[in-house]
């Protein structure tokens, strides 16, 4: 599960690289939204997921 | 413990917003922020002399004791920095209150000066790292709005850049904790040292630590300045005199903090690179010190030749260099306030920005030319003023490390520092007088009052170096030695406990 939510903090970054890269003002504004998103999904990952079974 | 430990952040986050409803009462605002600076001064004076007295202080906000809960830490090292950092922006708010336009200050300049002023604070006395990321943003958000005060094209378009590479450099900031936290699963500083000391030389801790100097190299400007000299050339002239002395001075806080505290495990990788970083970056800022044609550039590739001098300091890492680093940041807090006034009141008075267009000041504005002598006396550290010591600090320090390339390099750059400002001084002050006297501005003398407080500091720093040196050795020796942090934070048999286990 951590690989799986590392990976997509890798496409996000990497989304997010690109739009920051580009000419438009808006889209770099934009990088930098998915690029927080990037590091929320980190963060969250590295205090370590639950694992086994959910409750419900 | 101390509860005046977290006045210096409180109390100008309090009078900020107090400020933003006193917007077009100009004067009640600067009355109350000198007033708000003066009190911080005297508070750090207090805690200096009771850290003296009684060791390293602390405060856990609410009773979570450390590391559970987030606490302030204040050691000398802290303690020193607020004190310089906050007269600093006293005299530079002074030189705002004489200078600046009436349009500027009722767009709550005040306000935004006093909350960076706590971001600053709050960035040297915390002992949470996290804590420390907030701080830097406070301290951030407001230099934002500082940057682009006036909101003139360029400002604008420098803003703009100066924005997004501290986003980005907030961004890896945050993966750098989030990669630590994982690592070693605590936040509080003193708590982090000693699981680091634990695993030793783990690789994993020490590519963490290599982020951790990207993002601080980002903030003080070491080696990653390409952002520095157009954000630092734009702003009115007392914000970015500000600007110059406490921002960058926060990046190499933190760099200090993180490689003596949190990470000396491996010094063979992160000192190392620490001190190639400060070579190419005083490289750097002399080949653009030297090439540059407009004041403003020249001073700021001066902001970086100081940069890298400091971290030569940090990179040797013995008690002396420790020394050295604290004397040199109080120093180029002072002198570079001093230069960017002087800068900007050249910019002021001629209208123009490039050194050639100037010429003959000294004779209509003989004492501003020697105001600005003493600066460029300072910076270069000629004995009685305040750059002198740290200089001779920082070298034996390297002498005794070993560090001969670094140690030439370090001096070879004052050479170049005092060129190049010696330049700015034969061109523009010497020479044929092209200002007649009809034309020239005047310049009461109220407005040299700021740089006439800058000298006289930084003569004291000079030649009172003897009365500070308790505060000093002290400074030095709690970050030569982390167990006297980390005893004082943590309860000592705990963590010897653990360590042991």
């Amino acid at each position: 599960m951590e690989s799986l939510i590392l990976v997509l903090v890798g496409i996000l970054v990497a989304v997010a690289t690109y739009l920051i890269l580009s000419k438009q003002l808006l889209r770099v504004i934009l990088g930098t939204a998915v690029l927080s998103h990037a590091a929320h999904l980190l963060i969250l990952t590295m205090g370590g997921l639950k694992k086994g079974m959910s409750r419900y | 413990m101390s509860n005046m430990i977290v006045l210096p952040l409180i109390v100008p986050v309090i009078t900020a917003i107090l400020l933003v409803f006193l917007k077009e009462h100009v004067t009640l605002q600067r009355i109350i922020s000198l007033l708000t600076l003066s009190f911080i001064i005297i508070i750090s004076v207090i805690l200096l002399v009771e850290i003296q007295e009684q060791g390293v202080m602390r405060i856990d906000f609410s009773g979570w004791a450390p590391p559970f809960g987030i606490s302030f830490v204040a050691d000398s090292f802290a303690t020193l920095l607020v004190l310089v950092a906050n007269i600093v922006a006293l005299i530079c708010m002074l030189y705002a209150i004489f200078t600046m336009e009436l349009r500027y200050e009722k767009m709550y300049f005040y306000p935004f000066t006093l909350l960076m002023i706590a971001g600053v604070n709050g960035s040297f006395l915390t002992g949470d790292i996290f804590n420390l990321f907030v701080c830097f943003e406070v301290m951030l958000l407001a230099s934002y709005a500082l940057i682009s005060l006036g909101g003139e094209k360029i400002q604008l378009r420098e803003a703009l850049k100066y924005v997004l590479i501290n986003i980005v450099a907030s961004w890896i900031f945050l993966v750098a904790l989030a990669f630590l936290y994982g690592t070693v699963g605590t936040l509080n500083m003193a708590h982090i040292s000693v699981r680091v000391m634990e695993a030793g030389a783990n690789p994993l801790i020490t590519t963490v630590a290599l982020i951790f100097l990207i993002v601080f190299s980002l903030k003080a400007g070491l080696l990653l300045f390409f952002w520095l000299p157009g954000s630092y050339s734009v702003p009115p002239t007392a914000i970015a005199a500000l600007f110059a002395a406490l921002l960058t001075k926060v990046g190499m806080y933190a760099l200090v903090r993180s490689f003596t505290l949190l990470f000396p495990n491996n010094p063979e990788v992160t000192h190392t690179a620490l001190g190639i970083m400060a070579g190419l970056t005083i490289i750097a800022g002399c080949i653009g010190a030297l090439s540059g044609r407009d004041v403003r550039t020249i001073a700021s590739y001066n902001v970086l030749i100081g940069v890298g001098f400091i971290i030569i300091g940090l990179a040797v890492g013995t008690e002396s260099a420790l020394q050295g680093v604290i004397y040199y940041l109080m120093h180029d807090m002072i002198a570079k306030a001093m230069l960017f006034l002087a800068v900007g009141m050249m910019i002021y008075l001629t209208g123009e920005t490039v050194i050639d267009k100037m010429s003959g000041l000294i004779r209509n504005y003989p004492i501003f030319g020697w105001l600005f002598f003493i600066a460029m006396c300072s910076l270069a550290g000629i004995p009685p003023l305040s750059g002198f010591l740290g200089k001779v600090l920082i070298g034996q320090g390297a002498i005794e490390g070993g560090h001969f390339v670094l140690l030439g390099l370090g001096f070879f750059s004052s050479l170049i520092v005092l060129y190049s400002l010696l330049r700015i001084f034969l061109s523009s002050f010497f020479g044929e007088t092209i200002i007649s006297l009809e034309d020239e501005k005047p310049l009461p003398k109220r407005i040299l009052l700021p740089l006439t407080l800058l000298a006289v500091c930084t003569f004291g720093l000079g030649i009172g170096a003897e009365k500070l040196a308790p505060f000093v050795t002290d400074a030095a020796e709690t970050l030569y030695t982390p167990s006297i942090y980390i005893d004082a934070v943590l309860d000592g048999e705990q963590w010897q406990g653990e360590v042991n286990k």
